[in-house]
């Protein structure tokens, strides 16, 4: 045998083991909702897999609730995805459990390109943030605010949208007519935030270690929205249950003249009656003007097979282009401050008008969720709110019952 | 098929097919509005006006779901998955059944309550280390793994020993005397006279895993191996529900054990005749 | 012999049932998040906390209600049907299939149909009430009429199957007992009340066991009805369970909570079988 067909083979033997290596089919597997299928989404992971080739991302998607049993089994058992979207709230309670993956590393070396955190809006960042480390990136930032049929409004003699809180009962009585209600509230507990908010109320004192719902001010919110049902008969009881369609049909149908909502009920009002007459404003100012946000955010399990993969998907969908395209085709507003500025944007009437609300948006349980206890004490004040709106209880009463008993698990 | 004594006046013959009427309206109902679903279109499902006659009826809701999701592969899955469980339960449920309710042995009652224990804890709780031991038996997200854990019940099995049970214990001493041992007799003896009750079984059994949701979330971790149950939940929006789809699959979802019924249906109804739930 | 014929049984159950129920009692014994972060261990702490703790009793005490609630009218309905049905009505055959369809139907999908119906505002149930001059109903939507509501949705659910099991039973029953019967003068009702149903016993007990097991674990009907609402008026126990295992992550906890409701069904079913399980044989 010839030396050089020695090398010849030799190199012919290298050369499979480096094609075969490269060759070996590797799956990122990524968690996502099922309503968030966007086009531009699918976009990325087509083109994410055209740049890396012999990766094929799995795209797994769920309704929350049932993420939700899924992941934890899967954190149980250590057999987790790589990228997970989460409704907001999740980084922070499983992070501290040690369940995901610090990203700091991550940002230190791409925040600059990507313009993390900086161009974020501020409490977007905060909230994904356990003891100043990064453990989630936010990829969707809304807000709720006022949306009114401009029609009913009319016809009772209003021809702008109510700013105040009298002002919003005055057109809610008004509105009331003929079995039409003026606001349709959603059964969900975070809905009632803009009303507290609204009215100064704070969720959580770290100083004190203590709730801030058995105020006076958060009774006499509860007491707004309560009164405005059993009293005033200008609002139906919300319907039970866990799901968001509740008032967004009542308007749709022309049967409630006003409702709070976010940009996820453009569609369904638009395919439902085209023929709809209605309009988006600012949220109500009591003492202050505000309301509750919400939004996406991904984070990555410590448990990952391929964690540096799914920071370079995660980047991908982060990105201002994908921001851009993904909210102008499906109506959800971003979380970066390069995004709301965009003339694209801006001229867009739903983004636009949706988007306004993000200046003065509030994460409703963000230093809450930092003491561990957040889901228990969340469940105290649903049950509280529920027995206030469902039983007609006295809002004051039953606050200060249920913020005792929630001070008591916090102090656990 | 024996009658119930005695005849009905005129009146009673009335108001006992007036309860029927009633009967059958309350369990078509529903039925009938989740046809009307699936032919509706987005405008009516988000239009908040009940509607039970769609002004168009969308037919095209059952040609789009295919498209929309692998379909196909999501029945299939479903047959596979609720077919391998009931063969199983049909294997193993009936003999030990027989077990139970024709053979003497020490701890035969704490056996039995023990089995019958199985019955009083959730699914859910039995869960996670569930999934762990399919994650190390290296069964994820195989049809195996989604198999396996309901390969018998405690619920067939006391049903089958139910239906074993009245079968007359002469036939079964002969044969021992004869020297048979038990598996001869199960095998020659009872289970011919078990047709009616194994139709019983299976109808119960498939309908029961058709309609599983739970093990197939968590164990399933791709798309295509998702059966029906876990398929429909793609159609829906983080903010509402996609009736009209969601309402198709649910069509869908339904003909099949429809069909199984159908086919058992003589079987069912005579089954316990036979062996008699006396 | 048995033992070997039992073989493969004894090795699945033990597999599958009988490790994981191991698994989770050793759960419950920590505070915490046992199997997935951290936990401390407290021994039977958790058991204590939770007969002192008001939600879980009154979720116990609602699903009791739900649960007795469901199979006594699940069977009376269910043998009142089969009484008519065993016998020769017109139409038998396919008037039992359709009452036997809501029991082969996924729950998961007729529980969105319903909840659609009872829409106190956007359901039909209502607008029918309304066409016909009727007051309308909150069902689901108030605490008071929420329990009453979702167990007539579990029996409009059950009652076929009870029906079909006794009709299978009824006509079972030996021609000439019924014939003596009436020779005797006996008149149908009298029939009824001092023969078939003594003869049904068994089958009442296997049904009202099988049914009392199953509805005091339901999960299904309150989450995917109300959520547990309006004001924990249906948080059944499996549900209480459920989310305090899966939202608040409180696992160790949720996990004793379920062995506690394991006792009590055990005890249930105890006392079930001494009630009906007196034989009658003629």
């Amino acid at each position: 045998m010839s030396v050089r067909f020695m090398r010849g083979f030799a190199a012919a033997v290298v050369g499979t083991l480096l094609v075969g290596g490269s060759a070996h089919a590797q799956t990122l597997t990524v968690y996502w909702n099922a309503g968030h299928a966007y086009d531009a989404y699918a976009k990325v992971i087509e083109q994410f897999e055209a740049d890396n080739p012999g990766w094929t991302v799995q795209w797994e998607r769920f309704q929350w609730p049932d993420m939700r049993t899924k992941l934890v089994a899967d954190f149980a058992v250590g057999n987790t995805p790589d990228l997970v979207a989460e409704p907001g709230g999740w980084v922070q309670e499983f992070a501290q459990q040690g369940l995901l993956e610090p990203l700091d590393a991550y940002i230190e070396a791409d925040g600059a390109e990507m313009g993390y955190p900086d161009d974020w809006q501020d409490f977007s960042v905060s909230r994904n943030m356990v003891d100043d480390a990064y453990y989630g990136v936010q990829i969707h930032l809304t807000c709720a605010t006022l949306v009114y049929n401009t029609d009913l409004l009319a016809e009772a003699g209003f021809d702008a949208p109510p700013t105040t809180w009298e002002e919003f009962r005055e057109v809610a009585i008004a509105t009331s007519t003929n079995g039409r209600f003026g606001f349709a509230p959603n059964p969900v507990t975070s809905y009632y935030w803009p009303w507290l908010f609204q009215n100064g109320v704070e969720y959580y004192d770290p100083e004190t270690n203590t709730v801030g719902f058995d105020s006076p001010e958060a009774a006499e919110a509860l007491q707004f929205v309560s009164d405005l049902i059993h009293d005033d008969k200008a609002a139906p009881l919300p319907v039970a249950g866990a799901d968001y369609e509740g008032p967004q049909k009542l308007f749709t149908a022309g049967r409630a003249a006003m409702i709070i909502t976010g940009p996820w009920d453009v569609a369904p009002i638009q395919t439902g009656n085209p023929n709809l007459n209605w309009a988006i404003a600012p949220s109500l100012t009591n003492k202050t003007q505000a309301t509750q946000a919400g939004g996406v955010s991904l984070m990555i399990p410590a448990a990952a097979e391929h964690k540096d993969m799914a920071w370079e998907l995660l980047k991908r969908f982060v990105s201002l282009e994908t921001e851009l395209e993904a909210s102008l085709a499906n109506g959800m507003t971003m979380p970066r401050k390069s995004w709301a500025e965009h003339p694209d944007v801006q001229a867009n009437e739903i983004l636009g008008n949706f988007g306004q609300c993000l200046a003065y948006a509030r994460d409703i349980t963000a230093e809450l969720r930092l003491t561990g206890k957040s889901a228990r004490v969340e469940e105290l004040l649903k049950t509280a709110v529920d027995e206030i709106i469902y039983n007609d209880r006295p809002a004051q009463e039953i606050l200060s019952q249920y913020a005792a008993e929630a001070n008591r698990v916090l102090a656990e | 098929m024996s009658r119930k004594p005695g005849g009905h006046g005129p009146a009673a013959s009335l108001a006992i097919y007036a309860v029927l009427a009633l009967a059958v309206l309350l369990a078509v109902f529903p039925f009938i509005y989740m046809i009307s679903l699936s032919l509706q279109s987005d405008a009516d499902i988000y239009s908040g006006v009940p509607v039970i006659i769609p002004q168009t009826l969308q037919f095209s809701n059952y040609v789009d779901i295919w498209e929309r999701a692998p379909f196909v592969r999501f029945i299939l899955n479903s047959f596979i998955i609720a077919g391998g469980i009931t063969l199983l339960h049909l294997i193993f449920d009936p003999l030990i059944g027989y077990v139970f309710a024709k053979m003497k042995f020490p701890g035969k009652r704490v056996m039995f309550a023990a089995l019958l224990s199985t019955l009083m804890l959730p699914f859910f709780i039995r869960m996670i280390p569930l999934y762990l031991l399919t994650a190390q038996m290296g069964m994820l997200n195989t049809y195996q793994g989604l198999i396996l854990p309901f390969a018998m019940s405690a619920y067939g099995i006391f049903l089958m020993r139910q239906f074993i049970a009245p079968i007359p214990n002469d036939l079964i001493d002969a044969a021992r005397i004869d020297g048979a041992n038990d598996l001869v007799i199960y095998w020659r003896i009872v289970l011919p006279q078990l047709r009616p009750a194994l139709a019983t079984l299976a109808l119960l059994t498939f309908v029961f895993q058709f309609n599983e949701f739970l093990w197939p979330l968590i164990v399933v971790s791709s798309t295509e191996m998702r059966p029906i149950t876990t398929g429909l939940t793609l159609f829906n929006q983080e903010f509402f529900t996609q009736w009209n789809l969601t309402a198709t699959g649910g069509v869908i979802l339904f003909l099949p054990s429809f069909l199984l019924f159908l086919i058992t249906q003589r079987y069912f109804i005579r089954s316990v005749m036979m062996s008699g739930m006396k | 012999m048995a033992y070997a014929l039992l073989l493969p049984g004894i090795a699945y159950f033990t597999v599958y049932f009988f490790y994981p129920i191991a698994v989770e009692f050793w759960a419950s014994l920590f505070r915490g998040q046992p199997l997935i972060g951290h936990a401390q261990f407290a021994g039977l702490a958790n058991y204590v906390v939770a007969l002192t703790d008001a939600t879980v009793r009154h979720s116990f005490l609602i699903t009791l209600v739900y649960a007795v609630g469901t199979t006594v009218f699940t069977l009376l309905i269910g043998l009142g049907l089969a009484a008519i049905l065993a016998g020769p009505v017109r139409a038998n055959a396919l008037i039992r299939a359709i009452i036997f369809f809501p029991y082969i139907i996924s729950f998961v999908i007729v529980a969105l149909m319903w909840k659609s119906l009872l829409d106190p505002y956007t359901g039909i149930l209502n607008s029918v009430l309304i066409t016909l001059g009727l007051p309308t109903q909150n069902w689901l939507s108030t605490p008071s009429s929420a329990l009453p509501t979702m167990i007539a949705v579990s029996v409009w659910k059950d009652v076929g199957y009870a029906m079909l099991i006794y009709i299978a039973a009824i006509q079972g029953i030996p021609e000439q007992l019924y014939e003596a019967a009436s020779i005797d003068g006996a008149k149908p009702r009298q029939i009824f009340t001092r023969i078939t149903v003594p003869l049904l016993m068994p089958t009442t007990l296997f049904l009202a066991v099988v049914s009392m097991i199953s509805n005091l674990q339901d999960m299904s009907a309150p989450f995917l009805l109300t959520n547990g609402g309006p004001a924990n008026a249906t948080r059944l126990f499996s549900l209480h369970v459920y989310e305090t295992a899966f939202v608040q992550l409180e696992i160790g906890y949720a996990s004793a909570l379920s062995f506690l409701m394991f006792l009590i069904i055990l005890l249930i079913t105890f006392i079930q079988f001494k009630l009906l399980g007196r034989e009658v044989a003629y």
